[in-house]
């Protein structure tokens, strides 16, 4: 137990020092600290690559995004969420549940991709990325390789959007809550919006993730509606609370037990800035690490028809949930 | 004796935070992180 500790630390220090060295380098040049974190994440991976000792440290970089998430729910209160949260919930749920159609409609009928893995496809582009993908992949009884596949492209699909959305913010001059609902409705996996939104600017940050938060909390009834689709065609697994619940993003909970605890007015003004503090550093140690999990190797394996699905998918619901957000935010 | 006894419940710590997922290890960092700061712990 010991000596696994000892395997992370190491890892983990290089994180820290990635991310001092991101803020450093960030306010020398006048670049984004957070995308330069990713970036920094990026370039090692892809020349010397993430040296062996290092690589369990890193991996941990899941924990601190999921730090970071919870605490940042300290910001917000009940009131600013309920303020614009219908109209959030509503994109949300019209956003999810046609990126599933697309995603399902081109996959069968245009592209001609295998009707397991256009499964995944869509419940990796719908909900929460990775973390869906391997959730409906246990419902409809998948393959290890169709898995991969589909979680290959998700990473492809974050790899542009990292670059995309921040210069489409900045070309169309978006304001922050607007840019943050878009992000979080129509980006695929949690770091990547949490990292653009936060890019953007702090209100874009927290709008992002509250609305992604939202979008993930739907992991659970899109598994269960493909699980019961596929069973009423005797080709589906067992799905049980357990697998749904081994899979739903506990992180959601706590930043609602945060949100919670602001609004009744459990954390003091400089209480709040601290922790506001301690989120920036989480999620600049989080973003050196997500950084190194963008390998161009291994997006190049990536086949391109599936790519191109979800890319169809994800233009057509970004250009709508785009529209959407600038008449109603 | 004690010195044993600190290192057993150590490693027991240790044993059950790495059976954690990252959700809820991320979850507990976070308590830890707002209880430093309610004991006045001041982060830059």
């Amino acid at each position: 137990m010991i000596a696994a500790v000892g395997r992370a630390l190491p890892g983990i220090v290089a994180l820290c020092l990635g991310a001092l060295a991101a803020r450093w380098f960030a306010a020398l040049v006048g670049i984004n600290e957070l995308l330069l974190a990713i970036g920094l994440g990026v370039a090692l991976a892809n020349t010397v690559g993430v040296p062996d000792p290092l690589r369990v440290g890193m991996e941990t970089h899941d924990v601190w995004l999921a730090a970071g998430i919870v605490l940042l729910g300290s910001s917000l209160t009940v009131g600013s969420v309920l303020e614009t949260g219908s109209s959030v919930l509503l994109l949300v749920v019209a956003a999810v549940t046609g990126t599933v159609f697309i995603v399902e409609a081109v996959a069968r009928n245009v592209a001609g991709v295998t009707e397991r893995l256009g499964s995944l496809l869509a419940a990796g582009a719908g909900i929460c990325g990775v973390s869906a993908v391997v959730a409906v992949g246990g419902a409809v009884r998948a393959k290890e390789t169709q898995i991969a596949y589909a979680a290959g492209v998700v990473l492809l699909v974050d790899a542009v959007t990292i670059v995309v959305y921040p210069i489409v913010g900045s070309v169309l001059d978006l304001p922050g809550t607007v840019f943050g609902v878009w992000a979080g409705v129509s980006m695929l996996s949690t770091g990547p919006v949490v990292a653009v939104g936060f890019a953007h600017s702090e209100v874009a940050g927290e709008w992002a993730t509250l609305t992604k938060l939202a979008r993930n909390a739907l992991i659970g009834a899109v598994a269960l509606g493909y699980a019961s689709y596929y069973a009423r065609r005797g080709s589906g697994g067992p799905t049980s609370v357990r697998m749904l619940w081994a899979n739903f993003p506990k992180f959601v909970l706590g930043f609602l037990a945060f949100v919670g605890l602001a609004s009744v007015g459990v954390f003091a003004p400089e209480q709040r800035a601290s922790m506001a503090s301690a989120v920036d550093w989480l999620f600049l140690v989080a973003f050196v690490g997500l950084g190194t999990e963008i390998r161009v190797a291994d997006l190049r394996r990536t086949g391109v028809v599936p790519a191109l699905v979800v890319f169809t998918a994800v233009s057509i619901v970004s250009v709508l949930s785009l529209s959407v957000a600038l008449a109603v935010f | 004796m004690d010195g044993d006894r600190i290192d057993g419940l150590g490693r027991r710590a240790i044993g059950r935070w790495c059976a954690l997922d990252a959700d809820w290890q991320g979850s507990l960092v976070a308590l830890a992180i707002a209880a430093a700061v309610a004991f006045g712990v001041e982060i830059p």
